[in-house]
């Protein structure tokens, strides 16, 4: 498939991240990646909901196409946002790709029990890092197909 | 006196003994007037004697000192004389009491031994009526009278059991059996009789019915202070006293405390008993009354008759209750002095080992019982202990899981950070950098590599006690192959030769027990000598489990390190010989403890290694496992 066009509108990305180191890191991965995006960050579980649900500030804010979502959030933890995304009949169709530093087996397990779309462990090595962001981007905005977004 | 034929006054009958008339007065046997009118010489007479019923007689009689003198006795000649004569002498030398009654109930005889069981002569017997003999039994008496009108009533014969005193003070138990005796011409004249003695059947019967009983109710009890009261009562009455209590040795205040007590219902032994167990009895320099006597000398005191105790406090106010002796015995438990049993009864008595037996036993029950109490008691704190030990375990469990959770999320973040910024300076502005600038960052490089591997390996060690599957039966040959497959490459680059023996099912952790094996090809691989590597895995059979051997053509190790390796993060070798943290044998070691089993290596340097490890072959009878 084709790269997007850079006419086309830009692809909307929700990551919620309490690290901003982290969110940096990916910023620059991205950066580096081919696809044309917006990325909004939401630092705990609650501005992630208010974000979806466009309350308070987000009023305005665009459906994403894709969640990236780290599990260990102050206030409301990542377990709990994915919860209640796939619970809601016009959030679950989004895709969660749940980011987390964690390989613990539980923590693999709770998140696909809980639908997530897919997991994802940080690698510490930079290379590998910006690898892995450049092939979550490659993979779910050019290569899957998504539902049509409601913006 | 012997009586004459013809003389019609029954009460005359009693006599001395035939055998003994011989060389007695001749006016004693036959009266002063046949002297007076009969020449000396013989005759025939008739008697009664206390031997039984009448008995023909020839005299012969001779003057002697001026009177005359029975020169001989016999009986005359003649069947019916004979089979009597025969009788008397069999009963006389009977081993077992016998005793003739005349129709009037008075006793015309009795045997020797009856005079030895009774310990009471036979002239005391003879002539006399059993009211006349047991002046201190009535009841006694009333019960033998009664059974004889019985007898007279209804001829024929008859037995009972009675409880009858000696002369020295004890009790028999006896059954009398007693049958009549007739004349010729078929009237009753008397009867004979004899008592079997079974006081000893008797009393073991008491005293293993008082055994039984007490183990009945230490048995049934649950406490000390719910079997004693009864206990008590049951050993007073069984063995015969008014008055029991248990005292009790408190060794913080080294005193004797009464702790239970029984009497009889009866005013005075009542009073004694609460005079008696208010007192609190100190321990005296030397053996004092009851209790604190038995308290030193940890022996059984008897004391037959209070009055005679001079040291007994309790003496005055015993008799004024109407006892008059006494006994204790210590209770020991576990062989450590525990208290004193102490008993009164009404009347004096000489010291009974049967009593003392009985009481004993009793106390060696009661200290058992006790001893029983504290085991079970220990036992229960022991549990508890055990139960907050376990509670205390599952907390620091988790505790330890929340740490590998903390140390592989949290520990993490900031170690990616700094590697990751490192990479990223290097990677933007790498061409601003020195040559020594690149080098300092490449030690930050690798120090957080380094660390993110002994985060990792000391997260992987944690999770063998902590992320264990349940045991399951599991072929230890498809561990083996499993831990080959992911060695795989390692195996193809060197060049190495696994071999193995066939390899048993055992129960365990199939994932752990891959890692086992993984370990220790990866270690075999790791530190090979000279020449393709070589890996030989093995299997024997000891007692209870399995024991495998991995040998490897590796590096060996020195004797000295042979425990340090096991250990985590030690290590033999430099980073620059051969990378890793130092933490796979310490989790083979974690492993095979899981799963009861032993680890150990023999090596010698360039002679490659052996690691041995065994499996229990029933993982149901290894206690422990986490």
């Amino acid at each position: 498939m084709a790269d997007r066009d850079r006419a086309a509108p830009p692809v909307e990305i929700l990551l919620v991240e309490d690290n901003p180191g982290d969110v940096r890191l990916t910023k620059e991965a991205l950066k580096e990646g081919k696809v044309y995006n917006n990325l909004h960050w939401a630092k705990d579980g609650v501005e992630a909901l208010e974000f979806l649900k466009r309350q308070g500030k987000h009023a305005k804010a665009p459906r994403p196409d894709i969640i990236l979502l780290d599990l260990n959030l102050p206030k409301k933890d990542g377990r709990e946002v994915l919860a209640l995304i796939k619970k809601d009949s016009d959030l679950k169709q989004i895709p969660v790709v749940v980011l987390t530093t964690s390989e613990a087996e539980e923590d693999v397990l709770k998140s696909y029990e809980l639908h997530a779309n897919c997991y994802v462990t940080k690698p510490v090595d930079l290379e590998k890092f910006i690898h892995v962001v450049q092939s979550i981007d490659r993979f779910w905005l050019t290569v899957v197909t998504l539902p049509p977004n409601g913006n | 006196m012997v009586v004459r034929k013809g003389r019609p006054d029954p009460a005359a009958r009693a006599g001395a003994v035939l055998q003994v008339l011989a060389g007695r007065p001749v006016a004693e046997i036959c009266g002063e007037h046949r002297i007076g009118e009969a020449e000396f010489g013989r005759w025939r007479e008739e008697f009664f004697t206390e031997h039984g019923p009448r008995i023909e007689a020839a005299i012969s009689s001779r003057p002697a000192a001026g009177r005359g003198e029975l020169a001989s006795l016999f009986t005359v000649p003649g069947k019916r004389a004979e089979t009597l004569r025969v009788a008397q002498e069999m009963i006389e030398v009977l081993p077992i009491p016998v005793f003739f009654k005349s129709r009037d109930g008075k006793y015309l005889g009795v045997n020797k031994a009856w005079e030895a069981f009774f310990g009471v002569p036979r002239s005391e017997f003879v002539g006399k009526a059993v009211h006349d003999l047991y002046p201190q039994s009535p009841a006694v008496a009333d019960k033998h009278y009664a059974m004889d009108q019985e007898l007279w009533r209804n001829p024929g014969s008859q037995s009972y059991e009675i409880p009858v005193v000696t002369r020295a003070g004890h009790i028999r138990h006896t059954i009398y059996y007693k049958a009549t005796f007739k004349e010729a011409d078929g009237e009753v004249v008397g009867l004979i009789g004899t008592i079997i003695d079974i006081t000893q059947r008797k009393e073991a019967e008491q005293g293993q019915s008082i055994e039984y009983a007490i183990t009945r109710l230490l048995a049934e009890a649950h406490t000390i202070e719910e079997a004693m009261p009864v206990v008590i009562r049951t050993l007073c009455e069984g063995l015969g006293y008014a008055y029991g209590a248990r005292w009790v040795h408190e060794p913080k205040e080294h005193i004797l405390r009464c702790v239970e007590s029984w009497c009889e219902n009866d005013p005075a032994v009542e009073a004694f008993r609460e005079f008696s167990t208010r007192r609190i009895e100190t321990r005296p320099e030397s053996p004092g009354g009851l209790n604190r006597r038995v308290w030193v000398t940890g022996e059984p005191v008897w004391m037959p008759d209070v009055t005679l105790e001079t040291k007994l406090q309790r003496s005055a106010s015993a008799q004024k209750a109407g006892l008059r002796s006494a006994f204790g015995f210590p209770i020991l438990v576990g062989g450590e002095f525990y208290g004193v049993m102490e008993f009164f009864a009404h009347t004096a008595r000489p010291r009974d080992e049967r009593v003392i037996e009985i009481a004993q036993t009793a106390g060696i029950q009661i200290g058992q019982f006790i001893a029983r109490l504290q085991a079970e008691a220990a036992l229960r704190d022991a549990n508890d202990e055990l139960a907050r030990q376990a509670q205390e375990l599952m907390r620091s469990n988790s505790e330890l899981q929340q740490f590998a959770y903390v140390a592989s999320h949290d520990l993490q973040e900031p170690l990616r950070m700094i590697s990751s910024y490192t990479q990223l300076l290097l990677r933007r502005y790498g061409d601003h950098f020195d040559k020594e600038a690149r080098e300092f960052m490449d030690y930050v490089v690798d120090g957080a590599a380094r660390m993110k591997q002994l985060i990792e390996d000391i997260l992987a060690y944690s999770r063998v006690g902590t992320r264990g599957r349940e045991f399951k039966m599991v072929k230890s040959e498809t561990a083996l192959k499993k831990a080959l497959v992911n060695l795989r490459a390692a195996i193809e680059a060197d060049g190495a030769t696994v071999t193995h023996d066939p390899l048993p099912e055992v129960e365990g952790d199939e994932v752990q027990l891959t890692q086992l094996f993984q370990n220790f090809i990866g270690n075999a691989l790791k530190f090979k000598g000279a020449g393709a590597p070589r890996v030989h895995v093995s299997v024997a059979e000891v007692p209870r489990a399995w024991e495998f051997a991995v040998r490897d053509s590796g590096i060996g190790i020195d004797s000295q390190y042979f425990d340090r390796i096991f250990m985590v993060f030690q290590r033999l070798h430099s980073k620059g010989e051969y990378p890793g943290t130092g933490i796979g044998l310490a989790i083979c070691k974690k492993v095979v403890d899981r799963h009861g089993g032993r680890i150990r290596v023999e090596s010698q340097p360039g002679q490659g290694s052996t690691f041995f490890f065994t499996l229990p072959r029933n993982q149901g009878e290894v206690n422990g496992r986490s």
